[in-house]
């Protein structure tokens, strides 16, 4: 296969949000030092499609794609004036966790009722997890490759890594990279439940002591990508880097992580490889901290053993956001970015009292951040993993 | 059953909605394609649609037959009225 002698610098000129913290990056912000709402079920209360959409669009594309739609349009807007790119070197990598369940939960209801005959001919093209990707490539005229991953709860994370790789090989100039999630039905949320996964108490408290299981939530997020000689000739903001990342998978159980966090902490390992840098040059760890007693455990052993114990400030945002699920790595990864922009590490709100069983620094208030390389870490059931490494420009 | 008048309200304002036109495009001259943007998949779904208003069942070739508005709009009026009769 053809490969660059030279691999590009990818970097990220514009960031959307659609979030239960916030819509847009300001609101975002602010939503991330909010107090952790109290509810196991997280929805983007004040999100309107008509704004984003027409009523015959809006009526043709699952929850999940709207949202996707309007973080696609919030990060174009951002970036600047439009690059004129070759349509045929733009793409989309739009991650997500379980795409259109909720219309194919709501067709099932009619096939049980109406019968056959009265299921929506919209359903498949409403459930397929690439319909975020497929209808933000079709609004923009996006003809270069248009894709989605799905790892669970990585596959935005691995689709913010996978379109910057699109950059810098060179098949793409400009990339909108993300992830989408509206998955909360009756049946998934039933489903999260049994399996113990959801929290009880409806608390996202990421490393705390007292975690009992994450808070599940819908939300969408955006990175604009380009070449870095094309943005700085542009004279654009550049929010930041993309430096590294990898994947790997635990090969060790269909939901639980190894609990000694060794997938995870090959992945980091990975990712510094590929972004050139020693652990001692990470700055902050932007964790995937769910709030599940498994998952906080694993990923706090990892990050002790990747970076030693209490080495580097370690912040989930997820006592705010709840879990996105596909939507959250990238959610994470346009928090990082803002974290450059404030100079600030936004902190793990809902949590009160770190477990003192995991041996790392989490960041309970903001705290002061001289921007410096940051990794983003998000893992999926199926033990997939994934971490990004993002630079200040 | 509705009139025929009442009939032809009755579809002009399912249209209206179910196509996201307003009701002054819908003359029996638009057409469903170039006029209406009528797809294959928003088709049937208004086949479904009008066959579950008016009680009666479009056959499967409609698509074939009809070009315009007012052609769907007689078909309905003819398959309505031999429903009643």
């Amino acid at each position: 296969m053809r490969l660059p002698a030279v691999p590009r610098r990818v970097v990220v000129t514009g960031l959307g949000v659609v979030s239960p913290a916030g819509i847009g990056l300001e609101a975002f912000w602010k939503g991330l030092q909010a107090p952790a709402p109290l509810r196991r079920e997280r929805t983007v209360e004040d999100f309107d499609p008509s704004m984003w959409l027409s009523g015959k669009e809006a009526r043709h594309l699952d929850r999940f794609t709207h949202l996707a739609i309007a973080a696609a349009q919030l990060a174009l807007d951002d970036c600047g004036d439009r690059p004129a790119v070759d349509p045929g070197r733009a793409g989309v990598q739009l991650g997500t966790g379980i795409g259109g369940v909720g219309t194919l939960e709501a067709q099932v209801t009619v096939l049980a009722a109406r019968g056959p005959g009265r299921v929506s001919p919209f359903t498949i093209p409403m459930v397929m997890p690439n319909a975020g990707a497929a209808a933000v490539s079709l609004r923009h005229g996006f003809r270069g490759p248009s894709e989605t991953l799905t790892t669970a709860c990585a596959a935005g994370t691995h689709s913010v890594a996978a379109g910057a790789r699109m950059v810098a090989d060179g098949r793409c100039d400009l990339v909108l990279a993300g992830g989408a999630e509206s998955s909360m039905t009756p049946t998934t949320v039933a489903a999260f439940t049994v399996m113990t996964a959801l929290s009880k108490t409806g608390l996202s408290r990421p490393f705390d002591t007292g975690r009992d299981g994450f808070c599940i939530a819908e939300g969408a997020a955006v990175l604009v990508l380009e070449e870095r000689g094309a943005a700085l000739e542009r004279g654009v903001r550049i929010y930041g880097e993309i430096l590294g990342a990898a994947s790997t998978c635990d090969a060790h159980h269909m939901t639980a992580p190894s609990p000694d966090g060794s997938g995870a902490a090959a992945c980091m390992r990975l990712a510094l490889t590929d972004a050139e840098l020693k652990s001692g040059d990470i700055c902050a760890v932007n964790a995937h901290g769910t709030s599940t007693p498994l998952n906080d455990a694993a990923e706090a052993a990892a990050v002790a053993a990747v970076f030693g114990p209490g080495e580097v400030p370690v912040t989930s945002i997820k006592g705010v956001t709840g879990h996105g699920l596909g939507a959250a790595g990238a959610l994470e990864a346009a928090s990082v970015l803002l974290s450059f922009v404030h100079r600030m590490l936004p902190p793990t709100m809902g949590t009160t009292e770190v477990d003192p069983a995991l041996n790392i620094d989490v960041v309970l208030e903001p705290r002061a951040f001289e921007p410096g390389p940051t990794i983003s870490n998000s893992f999926g059931f199926g033990g997939h993993n994934g971490s990004l490494i993002i630079g200040p420009a | 059953m509705p009139t025929s008048a009442a009939l032809s309200q009755q579809l002009l304002v399912l249209t209206a909605e179910q196509l996201s036109v307003p009701p002054p495009q819908l003359v029996p001259d638009a057409s469903l394609g170039d006029d209406l943007g009528l797809d294959s998949l928003a088709a049937i779904e208004w086949g479904m649609s009008i066959e579950d208003t008016f009680g009666i069942s479009l056959p499967e070739d409609t698509m074939e037959h009809v070009k315009t508005y007012g052609d769907v709009e007689e078909l309905v009026q003819r398959l309505a009225a031999k429903a009643q009769a």
